[in-house]
């Protein structure tokens, strides 16, 4: 078996008192995907920023292969983008495209905070997806306000990433977005993982939106039945 | 990456606004022009820059890195100690070349004769403030320690004594080398907890928690 690029094993995550995840357990091999899904307040994106060392485990362990995130992250190239809004709005967008890997990506001079939506959020995928060999590209919402060329070009950068060897974790509220391009996908729900292999979720190829709406349903709702006090 | 990428980054995700800059160099200009017209105005002339450098240095690090600005460069492999001090010497770096500037016109005014910006007081009050500013924005907004600090200065019963404007230009006694040194400590100390926090501390996301 391949060994994991990325591992949390019985991870847990707080901020201050409140428990946001609980002993959250799965292993993620490179040339695979890994798709969040989660509803408003889940925990994906504080999942994600455990992944890539910028929030530590209040328990567990996060290993990227083998070490602490943060170690790993000066042997492991990561891409991580938490969405537009993450990009600092005073700042040039020509200028910040060079930030990756000093290459002037764009041509654009416009300060980011004038940019549209869409725009902003295609800039900062494009900047962090442009740093060369990435093994783990962690990316939160990705699809946001992006058009329809906008997604067609992060689907097929994801799959070139992929193949390239990367693994690679992708979190949304949408399953929509999510459907068809993960190998491997983590509800989080009522601060719990499940984890489902694809072919898990659906024997036919590939999963649909609506398999892992019917999915998430079903959890929310067997979340509900627990948090429900018997008569 | 390197201690010159977080250099680089902080240049591009600027640290000191702009405005602040254009202020420096007004500073600049007054002092050198009061230098030109009395060449013992030394620590009139600096004054104005110590306390812009109080406002200056106060640049902020958690809010910024809590908001995401910082995603890219943390997530970049470039240790931890590296990127706090990179943040440190951009945000202080304004002050410290306007404070050598106009420090440079009083040893031409002196025809290098005295010197009161390099005397010991004024180089500890300036290294002082600066990383006192620094350290202390870095669990806060940004001028937050320059407005508390002046909000201190304005209770009557507080001391003159800790304030780095009373060093400039103050003689060599003991009671000053009290203060300079314990300014000093105070702001190394501050400095060292503020680089630990950055090396060893959690960045949530503001809206995500």
């Amino acid at each position: 078996m391949t060994e994991a690029l990325l591992s949390l094993s019985d991870v847990s995550l707080r901020y201050g008192r409140r428990e946001v995840v609980q002993d959250l357990t799965f292993d993620l091999p490179p040339n695979q995907v890994l798709g969040v899904i989660g509803p408003n307040g889940a925990g994906k994106t504080t999942v994600l920023r455990a992944t890539v060392g910028l929030l530590a485990a209040s328990k567990g362990d996060v290993r990227v292969r083998g070490l602490p995130p943060r170690r790993a992250s000066s042997r492991v190239n990561v891409a991580y983008f938490a969405g537009d809004f993450t990009l600092p709005g005073s700042v040039r967008a020509c200028h910040w495209a060079t930030l990756a890997t000093g290459e002037r990506i764009t041509p654009e001079q416009r300060r980011i905070r004038t940019l549209s939506r869409g725009t902003r959020q295609l800039l900062g995928l494009r900047t962090v997806l442009s740093r060369g060999h990435l093994s783990l590209i962690v990316l939160d919402e990705p699809w946001e306000g992006l058009d329809v060329d906008g997604c067609r070009w992060l689907s097929r950068t994801i799959e070139a990433k992929r193949d390239r060897g990367a693994a690679i974790v992708l979190a949304s509220q949408d399953p929509g977005d999510l459907a068809g391009i993960c190998d491997v996908y983590l509800f989080l729900v009522n601060r719990r993982g499940s984890l489902f292999k694809a072919h898990e979720l659906s024997s036919a190829s590939p999963v649909t939106p609506a398999v892992l709406a019917d999915m998430l349903d079903r959890l929310l709702m067997d979340a509900t039945a627990q948090l429900r006090v018997p008569s | 990456m390197t201690f010159l990428y977080a250099v680089r980054y902080f240049h591009v995700v600027p640290v000191v606004p702009p405005l602040f800059s254009a202020a420096f160099a007004i500073a600049v200009g007054a002092g050198a022009l009061l230098l030109m017209s009395d060449a013992s105005a030394a620590a009139d002339a600096l004054t104005p820059v110590l306390l812009l450098q109080l406002f200056v240095a106060s640049s902020g690090f958690k809010f910024a890195a809590r908001r995401g600005y910082y995603d890219l460069l943390l997530t970049s492999g470039t240790p931890r100690w590296q990127i706090a001090l990179a943040h440190c010497v951009v945000s202080i770096a304004p002050g410290i070349v306007s404070w050598m500037c106009v420090a440079a016109v009083e040893l031409v005014a002196t025809a290098g004769r005295n010197s009161v910006s390099f005397a010991p007081v004024t180089c500890a009050a300036f290294v002082g403030a600066s990383l006192m500013a620094w350290s202390v924005a870095v669990f806060s907004s940004r001028t937050a320690p320059a407005v508390l600090w002046l909000l201190v200065m304005s209770i009557p019963v507080i001391p003159r004594a800790v304030s780095p404007v009373q060093l400039l230009g103050a003689p060599w006694s003991s009671s000053t080398r009290v203060v300079a040194g314990a300014s000093c400590a105070a702001a190394a100390i501050g400095f060292v907890v503020a680089v630990v926090y950055i090396v060893r501390g959690p960045t949530p996301l503001e809206a995500a928690q």
